[in-house]
């Protein structure tokens, strides 16, 4: 009901603004409608009424206005409306994008099908522009936003001890504006999509269809997402921790998050800045781009790439976060080098900002300006390093209780691995000019970012469904899962490597036939591990609706969210716990327990 | 001495911190004008202007927005 | 401490306002140093694209009169937070008020400025004026609604001693941050050469 209220909200403000828009371009004596600028108003229109409509003004507007909010229900229905309770906008988050994870993915299915053979089978040229570009798009989104949305809003707050997040409504309203998000881009792909990718460059992004609009308006609102979902992270852990609960004995997943926000928080604003100069451009005539007033496309790559580059750290740190945590928890041993590890995230954030020319090393840029960027994005590996050195010691020796979380853990090293160490021939120059804009780009990006930050993604998943959902997943189908993406992911990748260094493009629709084996091999392999994604949505659907009972601690972990029922209580803690001890401390002598739940210090 | 007018007073005194640094602020805000119009030297120039927008920056972060309650908290005055 | 104060906030209903505004003071400092980034790519954009040149058809005297008019508001923001801080509402509901005359005069200022202007918005001085003074305008406008917002409720002793003057004390300071934003592009569209 909420959901349609947004719909219908959403509707009549797109209405109000396109309306108003077109009666003052009449009264001006130009046409009533001009798609560009009438989507660029209506649009920001259409959101208010959809966030009014779902609940925003009925639990919260209302108040600037004199009226008192509504209180929220019990039952399964807050999860289709606006609700503050960070466990259900965890879950809310989870199965968005989960959703558009399978999306974005069946058009990778897509891609593949035409790309298993040159010539054009499945699409035309736009059509493969449109639904590459969407698989882009949708995929980053996921990667940014799924882990910290999902088990950071769910896990976090329960891990230091607090009873909700410090902006509950912020939380509510960020995750409200992605819905709106998913759909505008679904909308631009109907209509026709558009054919820049997910990098928006110009000046293709200035001159092509109006499908590019929908497309900068929409992920400029999930830069706001995520701006306001890192800020609110970062004021969480400030001061939400429950007493005892210092800096060094945060768990390892919530110091990710916390990097990782702030990244978001930082550099979204860059990705912000060159959409709405593309769509000044393309709106209101400015020459930001436009090369005939002197304008410079190398701008935008200068300000797109100062975002782009640290999101892939916004998407890998709090996974790093969730990793740690599962190999700790199920190797039975502490955190090897926590200190370490903390100060390696904090390294990664400060090295983030400064290394993003290195993806313009053939763009035209100033020479001077490829040493520095070769030698800080080198440096980058140090900090790296230092977490995989934290994962080997703490993995070592360990009891290895080798359940599905755990494997997706261990492939996540794996695949992390070559992912990064395929990585320094791209930060390289010299090899860099020549492997550019080929498949070992992008081999290496779905290592680092699928076979990195999406297996572990599936760690955490499988890690806190019984926490989340109060229901265990069936082991079998989640170990056939892993398996079959396991191997499909390989055999996928692995070959891109080579037409890449062979010197086949990314970002085409068709190929020369000498590719042509490769292809149709990578292709299979793609089929392969699209088909493992049934296994899992299957163990999803069915274990939630009628998988076993959880117990509160399946995995006899220390950290707080195990030591409180499945799922968890409405506010979490009765009492808010005491925090003795550090989130690792397994077979360490005398360690006290990390929490005390119940009999808290009382004040005066 | 009442509460009423102890109150006064504190209020007061804050009111005149408010003159005095908007007094600063116009004044530099003149002075960037004059130095614009009258200068030639471009670097000079920049260096002024950048001297003159942050010390505005500083006053107006420091006194208007009160910064320091970030750290200090405001209840502690 | 935030910590040590965590369970005396439940007993101690001031404690746990005070914790609110503390908390709310930092989301709002984050928000605004984050927004100050957009602003700052522009800026820097703007140097990347055309150095300091600026347009000699340049309205000086509205630019300076408009740049007089935001300081001044910034005053009557300040006053009128000290005001509603040491419980004066009538002073406090005066100040708000001229702060949204003095908005609105600056945000009238800048549109004429726009009708008036003889540079095409397609040359690059004119890219990042228009751009520039736009979204600085679109903040000056929402802020003016904030200002709005809070003067209306503000009649009934609302927000009056204490945490309860935090809503104030956040449109006050979005309105400072408009006017440190016009600080740099004061100086950066008008003055350089």
């Amino acid at each position: 009901m909420p959901l349609l209220l947004g719909f219908i909200f959403g509707g009549v403000g797109f209405a109000v603004g396109a309306g108003l828009l077109g009666a003052i371009r009449t009264s001006m004596g130009l046409e009533f409608w001009s798609t560009d600028m009438s989507w660029s108003i209506a649009y920001p229109v259409a959101l208010l009424g959809w966030l009014a409509g779902v609940g925003g003004w009925k639990y919260w507007a209302t108040e600037w206005f004199g009226g008192t909010p509504a209180v929220s229900p019990k039952g399964v229905s807050r999860y289709f409306e606006f609700n503050m309770d960070h466990k259900v906008i965890g879950i809310q988050y989870g199965v968005t994008f989960v959703a558009l994870f399978l999306l974005s993915g069946l058009t990778a299915m897509a891609i593949r099908y035409e790309l298993m053979h040159p010539g054009m089978q499945l699409f035309n040229e736009d059509q493969y522009n449109a639904a590459m570009s969407f698989h882009g798009i949708g995929m980053v989104a996921v990667a940014v936003a799924i882990v910290m949305g999902c088990f950071g809003n769910y896990v976090v707050p329960i891990m230091i001890g607090a009873r909700d997040m410090a902006f509950p409504r912020i939380n509510a309203l960020s995750f409200w504006l992605v819905p709106p998000v998913a759909i505008t881009l679904v909308i631009a792909v109907l209509l026709g999509g558009w054919d820049t990718g997910w990098t928006a460059y110009p000046p293709l992004s200035v001159l092509t269809k109006s499908g590019q609009t929908l497309f900068n308006l929409a992920v400029t609102t999930f830069g706001v997402v995520s701006i306001l979902g890192g800020i609110n992270f970062i004021v969480t852990i400030i001061y939400e921790r429950a007493p005892g609960m210092t800096w060094g004995r945060l768990p390892i997943m919530v110091w990710g998050t916390f990097a990782g926000s702030i990244i978001a928080f930082f550099f979204t604003q860059g990705f912000a800045a060159g959409l709405l100069m593309v769509l000044f451009d393309r709106v209101i005539g400015t020459s930001f781009f436009g090369a005939a007033h002197g304008g410079s496309a190398l701008l935008y790559e200068h300000v797109f790439w100062f975002y782009s580059h640290p999101a892939v750290y916004v998407m890998v740190l709090p996974a790093f976060g969730a990793v740690l945590e599962v190999l700790s928890h199920m190797s039975r041993k502490p955190l090897y080098a926590y200190k370490w590890v903390v100060g390696a995230m904090l390294g990664i954030v400060a090295l983030s900002g400064v290394v993003w020319a290195h993806h313009m090393f053939t763009s035209g840029m100033a020479d001077y300006l490829h040493a520095p960027f070769l030698v800080l994005t080198e440096m980058i590996s140090i900090p790296t390093g230092i977490i995989f050195l934290s994962v080997l010691g703490t993995i070592w020796a360990g009891r290895l209780w080798v359940r599905t979380p755990m494997l997706f853990a261990l492939a996540f090293i794996f695949n992390f691995t070559i992912g990064g160490l395929t990585g320094i021939y791209l930060a390289d120059m010299p090899t860099d000019v020549h492997l550019h804009d080929t498949y070992f780009v992008v081999a290496h990006f779905h290592y680092t970012i699928m076979g990195g930050e999406i297996f572990a993604l599936f760690a955490a998943l499988y890690y806190w469904f019984p926490k989340m959902t109060g229901r265990e997943f069936n082991e079998t189908l989640g170990k056939i899962h892993f398996f079959i993406m396991f191997i499909g992911f390989q055999l996928t990748f692995i070959p891109m490597f080579q037409v890449g260094v062979r010197g086949m493009n990314r970002r085409i629709a068709d190929f020369p036939a000498a590719y042509e084996g490769a292809n149709v091999w990578i292709s299979m392999s793609g089929f392969l591990l699209g088909i493992s994604f049934i296994f899992f949505t299957v163990n999803m659907i069915l274990s939630w609706v009628r998988g076993r009972q959880a117990a509160a601690n399946p995995w006899g972990a220390s950290t707080l969210e195990w030591q409180i029922s499945s799922p968890p209580p409405e506010h979490n803690f009765d009492e808010i716990p005491v925090i003795q001890e550090g989130p690792y401390e397994y077979g360490v002598p005398g360690a006290t327990p990390h929490a005390r739940l119940t009999g808290a210090v009382k004040h005066a | 001495m009442s509460k009423q007018s102890h109150a006064a007073a504190g209020e007061s005194a804050d009111q005149r911190t408010g003159f005095t640094v908007f007094l600063i602020l116009a004044v530099l805000t003149i002075a960037e004008y004059i130095v614009a119009v009258g200068l030639d030297s471009k670097v000079a120039l920049v260096v002024m202007l950048s001297v003159a927008a942050i010390a505005k920056c500083w006053a107006i972060v420091v006194y208007f927005m009160h910064v320091s309650r970030l750290w200090r908290g405001e209840e502690a005055h | 401490m935030a910590v040590a104060t965590h369970d005396n906030a439940h007993a101690d209903p001031t404690a746990h306002a005070w914790e609110r505004v503390r908390i709310n003071r930092l989301g709002l400092w984050l928000f605004l140093f984050s927004d100050a980034g957009l602003f700052a790519l522009f800026a820097a954009s703007r140097f990347y694209l055309s150095g300091t040149a600026r347009d000699p058809h340049l309205n000086q005297a509205l630019g300076l009169a408009i740049t007089s008019l935001l300081l001044l508001s910034s005053l009557t923001a300040y006053r009128a937070e000290t005001a509603f801080v040491h419980g004066n509402t009538a002073r406090g509901r005066a100040m708000l008020l001229a702060t949204i005359v003095m908005g609105l005069m600056f945000a009238g200022g800048v549109a004429f400025e726009w009708a008036t202007a003889e540079f095409p918005v397609a040359e690059l001085y004119g890219t990042a004026f228009y751009s520039m003074t736009g979204m600085h305008a679109f903040h000056v406008i929402t802020g003016i609604l904030f200002l709005a917002v809070v003067w209306a409720r503000s009649g009934d002793g609302h927000f009056s001693g204490g945490p309860k003057v935090w809503p104030i004390t956040a449109t006050v300071m979005y309105w400072h941050f408009v006017d440190v934003v016009w600080v740099f592009f004061y100086p950066t569209l008008y003055l350089l050469k």
